[in-house]
């Protein structure tokens, strides 16, 4: 496709994408877990009784151990309760409030966490820290690696760019979880955050290999003495990588596939979170990096010609100007 | 490279895959010895979290203060019979803007956590009793005399006068008792009217170790002579001085994960892998042939190879950790991906199959290379600054990237290999899904 296509495509789309996932973020702000917010979470279903215990009598009883709290309906057969964090004896207390509203039958307490707030901060302070980190020695690296091919991009812009990619591909499925936090019991929750670390791994090694297509065509056309405009360059490069890619996320996207129809509830969200950033992950590696390569060297030369320009007035006005003085003398 | 020795090449590695292979599934259906590791929430369980107080303790006791508390909280632990529980301290990273320090302790499978609470939280007990033997049966009883740790000021490991050994090792080292103002005078009395006498410490119940009344103290300082290494005499008295919990914990969290969550996941998540499996082997096969053989043998062996790790290293699975591993099955089927494209390339430019096979290897090394090194970096410093949860993604996934390009560089390529004698056609639309 024509450079200008892929560049609208690129740097349109994914500039769309990113702005109505901010968007999205804000509009629908996402409900953390307990285990960002601090709280309780006690998750319960039953089992041989006559009739589900209903949640208006059971939040009357719940008020009793909870200041705050919401009960909604989960599954057929169980409620979820959030609340602010209780204590250890008002936690017993709703074991046995909860065994008692079972009556003849039975509760299970498939899940209970009770967390203060300090232990997921932390989680995230680190995780952001590591990140961005990790980003900083990235760039050194590929600066290395690709030192050969500075021109017409010097080389660290690539590690930049692979960067930039990443935050993107970290960036838009949030905005599509955030919402689904909103309309279902999808929390922010630590598997979330495991599910973003999934995408950076993947996204970082997919980008990379296609700016290792690239570096190696400019590599050989350098070495066979032509050398095509480098959006061609890129262009190539990026239609040589296309079956790879494909390939690659096809199958990270099958064992994922498995996993979210097959696996356990738990980690279905998990998996459809990963399955997003697979997907944006190989677009942002094969149209929307390319592009901003493309962008970064474009400005690059608009600068080189702006110069040649000005030496060119420069010139002329010398030229003028010691004519001038010639035909004085 | 000669014929034979690359048959030789292949002969072995396909030898090391099949071991690999089988010896997966016979550790996991033959053996019940060797049990996959999992973590808590996979495998269902209570974890109870502690913020501990490290607010009086000085900044040189606090490493010493730690390993303690792990030690008396582990003690107290076992005593619930749990198998594998995992006791730590964490201390919030550099990151953070305080230092804080956490106990954790994971119990899997229980699921009543009243009682773990409840024998967990409470005040140790340290105490002397009087060894007592019955003079007509002989049978030792203990008889308390009311000296606990709450009467404990100090203790130390000190030498005897004579010739001390001063290294560790040397035997002799000998464990000195300061008792405060109401131990003291507990502590004559008690050493005064029981010469010759066993005096028994016990450390929650369980003895910790004797010592003979040699003569009544009136000091208060009781030294505990016995032939301690340099290294039991360390540990006795950091023992006594931290007898009582060393710091204060407050239990911060509890998380308990039903019995029945956590085993429908793993029977799910192992439908699902194996699922997962078959269809990216189906995939690989349709698109890629004869290349895709090799590719899921490889694969195959890729998985092999790391389940073993995870058995004998061992690593304990978490949610996260299996993430990670999912992560790198994709990035080692990409390797592959990237050497049959290769292989394409070189054949459909009419270059003879074996310097085609090579030069595919050669080009797609570096860009696996590279893809694989950003990934690990990124592994690396997760791990450095990552809580446990972080920690256990960037194990396997670090892990699962050196191992897969392992399997690249000795299974694929060597298998590949083989195939060095068919024609460029030929090679072309075994190898490959042919010209078009």
């Amino acid at each position: 496709m024509k450079t200008k296509k892929l560049l609208l495509l690129g740097i349109g789309g994914s500039s769309f994408f990113i702005l109505l996932s901010i968007a999205l973020m804000f509009l629908y702000p996402p409900v953390r877990g307990v285990e960002f917010t601090g709280g309780t979470s006690v998750s319960f279903s039953y089992d041989g009784v006559a009739e589900l215990p209903t949640r208006f009598v059971l939040e009357e009883q719940i008020k009793d151990i909870s200041e705050s709290f919401i009960l909604r309906s989960h599954e057929e057969d169980g409620y979820l309760l959030e609340s602010v964090q209780i204590s250890e004896e008002k936690r017993r207390e709703l074991n046995t409030l909860l065994t008692a509203s079972a009556g003849e039958g039975s509760v299970d307490v498939s899940s209970y966490t009770t967390i203060g707030p300090s232990i997921s901060s932390e989680l995230v302070r680190n995780s952001i820290v590591a990140l961005f980190l990790g980003g900083f020695i990235i760039v050194l690296y590929i600066a290395y690696t690709f030192r050969f091919v500075s021109y017409p991009v010097s080389s660290w812009k690539y590690g930049a760019v692979a960067f930039i990619a990443l935050l993107h591909d970290i960036l838009i499925p949030s905005g599509v979880y955030s919402v689904l936090t909103t309309q279902t019991d999808a929390r922010i929750d630590t598997l979330f955050v495991t599910a973003l670390l999934a995408i950076i791994g993947y996204s970082i090694n997919d980008t990379i290999v296609v700016f290792d297509r690239i570096r190696e065509n400019l590599r050989s056309e350098r070495e066979k003495g032509r050398e095509a405009p480098f959006e061609e360059t890129v262009r190539k490069s990026i239609m040589q990588s296309i079956p790879r890619s494909i390939n690659t996320s096809l199958t990270t996207i099958l064992a994922l596939g498995a996993i979210y129809f097959i696996g356990g509830e738990t980690t279905q969200w998990f998996s459809l979170i990963i399955l997003i950033g697979v997907l944006v992950g190989t677009y942002s590696s094969l149209v929307f990096a390319p592009s901003i390569l493309i962008l970064l060297k474009r400005g690059g030369k608009r600068r080189k010609k702006e110069d040649e320009e000005e030496t060119k007035e420069y010139r002329k006005a010398e030229k003028r100007l010691f004519d001038s003085l010639d035909n004085n003398s | 490279m000669k014929r034979t020795s690359i048959r030789m090449r292949a002969y072995i590695i396909a030898a090391i895959s099949l071991f690999s292979i089988y010896s997966v599934y016979y550790s996991e259906f033959r053996t019940d010895d060797q049990p996959f590791h999992l973590g808590l929430d996979i495998r269902g369980g209570a974890r109870l979290t502690y913020t501990i107080d490290t607010s009086t303790t000085p900044s040189e006791e606090l490493k010493d203060a730690l390993v303690s508390l792990q030690e008396v909280i582990e003690r107290r632990v076992n005593v619930l019979g749990v198998s594998e529980p995992v006791i730590r301290t964490s201390t919030s990273s550099i990151a953070a803007s305080s230092v804080s320090h956490r106990l954790i302790v994971e119990l899997p499978g229980v699921t009543d956590i009243d009682s773990a609470v409840d024998s967990i939280g409470k005040t140790p007990l340290l105490e002397f009793r009087l060894l007592k033997r019955d003079p007509i049966t002989g049978e030792a009883s203990f008889e308390e005399t009311g000296i606990t740790g709450s009467l404990v000021q100090g203790a130390a490991v000190t030498f005897p006068d004579q010739g001390s050994p001063h290294q560790a090792g040397g035997n002799g080292a000998w464990v000195r008792i300061d008792f405060n103002k109401e131990g003291t005078a507990l502590f004559r009395d008690i050493t005064t009217n029981n010469i010759g006498e066993i005096l028994s410490i016990f450390l929650d119940g369980e003895i910790e170790s004797n010592a003979v009344i040699q003569t009544a103290i009136v000091d208060g300082t009781g030294i505990i002579q016995g032939n301690f290494i340099f290294e039991e005499a360390r540990e006795l008295a950091r023992n006594l001085n931290f007898g009582a919990l060393p710091l204060g914990v407050d239990l911060e969290g509890v998380e308990t994960i039903g019995a029945s969550l956590g085993q429908g996941t793993i029977e799910k998540g192992a439908h699902a892998g194996l699922i997962g499996f078959l269809l990216i082997a189906l995939f690989l096969i349709s698109w890629y042939r004869v290349s895709g053989v090799v590719a899921v043998l490889s694969l195959a062996t890729y998985i092999s190879l790391m389940l073993l790790l995870f058995k004998w290293i061992p690593v304990i699975l978490t949610a996260a950790g299996v993430a990670g591993f999912i992560i790198t099955i994709g990035i080692a089927v990409d390797a592959n991906i990237l050497i049959f494209e290769r292989l394409r390339e070189e054949l459909l430019s009419k270059k003879p199959t074996k310097n085609a096979i090579e030069t595919a290897f050669e080009r797609a090394w570096k860009s696996i290379r590279d893809g694989n090194l950003t990934s690990f970096i990124i592994a690396v410093i997760l791990f450095w600054f990552g809580t446990s949860l972080v920690r256990g993604f960037a194990f396997t996934f670090g892990l699962g990237i050196l191992v897969s390009m392992l399997t690249a560089i000795i299974f694929s390529r060597g298998y590949l290999r083989l195939f060095g004698v068919l024609t460029n056609e030929n090679a072309l639309r075994l190898l490959t899904r042919g010209k078009k």
